[in-house]
């Protein structure tokens, strides 16, 4: 095997999966998609030296596609707000027909998203592993270069927080 | 979606963490899954372009020589590389002991002191200059007087100015008796000059006063005075250059710079040549206390003061 194998093997084959779900669960727009992985694989390419070099190179790997995907997320998010802006009364009839009532659930979907990308970046990306990934702490701790202690601090803040938003805004 | 893993000690799962697992529910959109898998696939043929990648690929210096010859040579070069700089460096570093530096001063063949004296410290400096070779031959100017000496003792000593014999003042006496007490100089009779019992004490390297790396800084405590001294010396050829010895109790300050040149001509050590060339050269008041010195800022003092230029000689000049 040559060395380019090699380093495919050791860096990125065991998170291919991992990287993929990350970029498509939070950027559900398809050619958005695209192009973060786009941006992602840039990123490892322009860093390949020291993500080699870095003792745990594949959470370094993960923590780009948070980050890509992350950031992608909230610039779609602010142009929604300023093209639609998301007013609590859309989501006030629940008794609908079934056409309005998908379009409620769609609503809600929005608001629990903005719900997310309100809080603090460290706390929606641990939040997001945690809930949606369902890493475990240590490897939160990993991707998000922080001690596990501080990983489960922002889980628990996170989700502490987005129950008050959405209870706010008479979402549960 | 949630995994409960071993670590967990949140609360199970509520309302809103279902609504963050739905909004954000992986889409199932095989197309695009498809799409990244196929960008990883490129990006993974293009990674045998990566610099980074071929500069892994390339087989480390070691390799590349082939056979033992060219290893050993290699290796030898290297060695020799790293001795030459470990001994060039250490050359560089060292610090001299004090030794050292007073071996190497007793070696010198000659010395030319020039030293500053003021009691009490805001009085004008006097000044004094002694010229001493190992033979144990001493010539001191000190004010208008320039005084010859043999082992410690003063032969002759003439004013420069009345242009006669005279006794030599004090301060000149006690320089000739000092430095040629034990037939010959060394670093220890020099440091009497400045302070009876400075030479009793050991001096020590003061690495906090080393500024620059040229030089090589002691110190000297005297144990029975509060006489101290400061040394300076070049740290590659290991000779003082200066000395600075303070009394705080007289408020004697003592500064010296010492210099090395060839040994001075015969003649420059002789009273009774000086003697004849005093009277020889009446116009040369200053001159005549140097008068014979060899080198002196690059030539030697004429033992005659040059005539006056006449006026053709002026007219065939210009």
């Amino acid at each position: 095997m040559d060395k380019a194998e090699e380093l495919y093997a050791a860096l990125i084959e065991p998170i291919e999966d991992r990287m993929i779900a990350i970029v498509m669960r939070l950027v559900r727009d398809r050619e958005d998609a695209a192009d973060v992985f786009q941006e992602v694989l840039a990123t490892v390419w322009s860093k390949l030296s020291q993500i080699h070099r870095h003792p745990n190179p594949q959470a370094c790997i993960l923590r780009i596609c948070v980050n890509q995907a992350y950031d992608a997320l909230r610039v779609r998010a602010r142009r929604r707000r300023c093209e639609v802006p998301l007013e609590p009364e859309h989501i006030e009839d629940r008794a609908a027909p079934v056409a309005e009532e998908e379009a409620g659930g769609r609503d809600i979907e929005a608001l629990v998203r903005a719900a997310v990308l309100s809080l603090p970046v460290q706390q929606a990306q641990a939040v997001l592993l945690r809930l949606l990934d369902g890493e475990s702490y240590p490897v939160i701790g990993r991707i998000l270069e922080c001690s596990e202690m501080t990983a489960r601090s922002h889980v628990s803040k996170g989700r502490a927080r987005l129950r008050e938003i959405l209870s706010e805004q008479g979402v549960v | 979606m949630y995994r409960k893993d071993a670590h967990a000690d949140d609360s199970e799962p509520d309302a809103a963490d279902r609504l963050v697992e739905q909004a954000f529910r992986s889409p199932s959109d095989d197309a695009l899954e498809a799409q990244l898998r196929g960008q990883l696939r490129g990006f993974r043929q293009d990674l045998h372009e990566h610099a980074y990648v071929r500069r892994l690929e390339r087989p480390p210096v070691w390799q590349l020589l082939r056979g033992w010859r060219p290893r050993l040579a290699a290796a030898a070069s290297l060695g020799a590389v790293l001795v030459v700089g470990a001994v060039l460096f250490s050359l560089s570093q060292s610090t001299p002991t004090w030794a050292q530096v007073a071996e190497k001063f007793n070696s010198v063949s000659s010395l030319t002191a020039t030293i500053y004296v003021k009691v009490p410290a805001w009085k004008e400096p006097r000044q004094c200059e002694v010229w001493i070779d190992r033979s144990g031959k001493g010539r001191v100017r000190c004010d208008s007087q320039v005084v010859f000496s043999q082992g410690g003792n003063v032969v002759k000593a003439f004013d420069v100015e009345r242009r006669e014999e005279t006794s030599p003042n004090q301060f000149a006496s006690d320089v000739i008796r000092t430095v040629g007490s034990e037939g010959t100089y060394s670093i220890e009779t020099v440091l009497r000059i400045f302070g009876d019992t400075l030479s009793e004490a050991t001096p020590q390297v003061n690495a906090d006063a080393m500024i620059s790396e040229d030089l090589v800084v002691f110190d000297i405590r005297s144990a029975s005075s509060a006489e101290r001294c400061r040394v300076w010396a070049l740290r590659r050829s290991k000779l003082p250059v200066r000395v600075l010895a303070v009394d705080p109790v007289s408020g004697r300050v003592t500064d010296s710079i010492l210099t090395y040149s060839k040994p001075q001509p015969a003649r420059f050590f002789d009273p009774d040549v000086f003697a004849e060339q005093l009277k020889r050269n009446p116009g040369a008041e200053g001159g005549q206390s140097y008068t014979d010195l060899e080198e002196w800022i690059g030539r030697v003092v004429p033992a005659e003061t040059p005539a006056a230029p006449t006026d053709g000689a002026a007219s065939e000049r210009k």
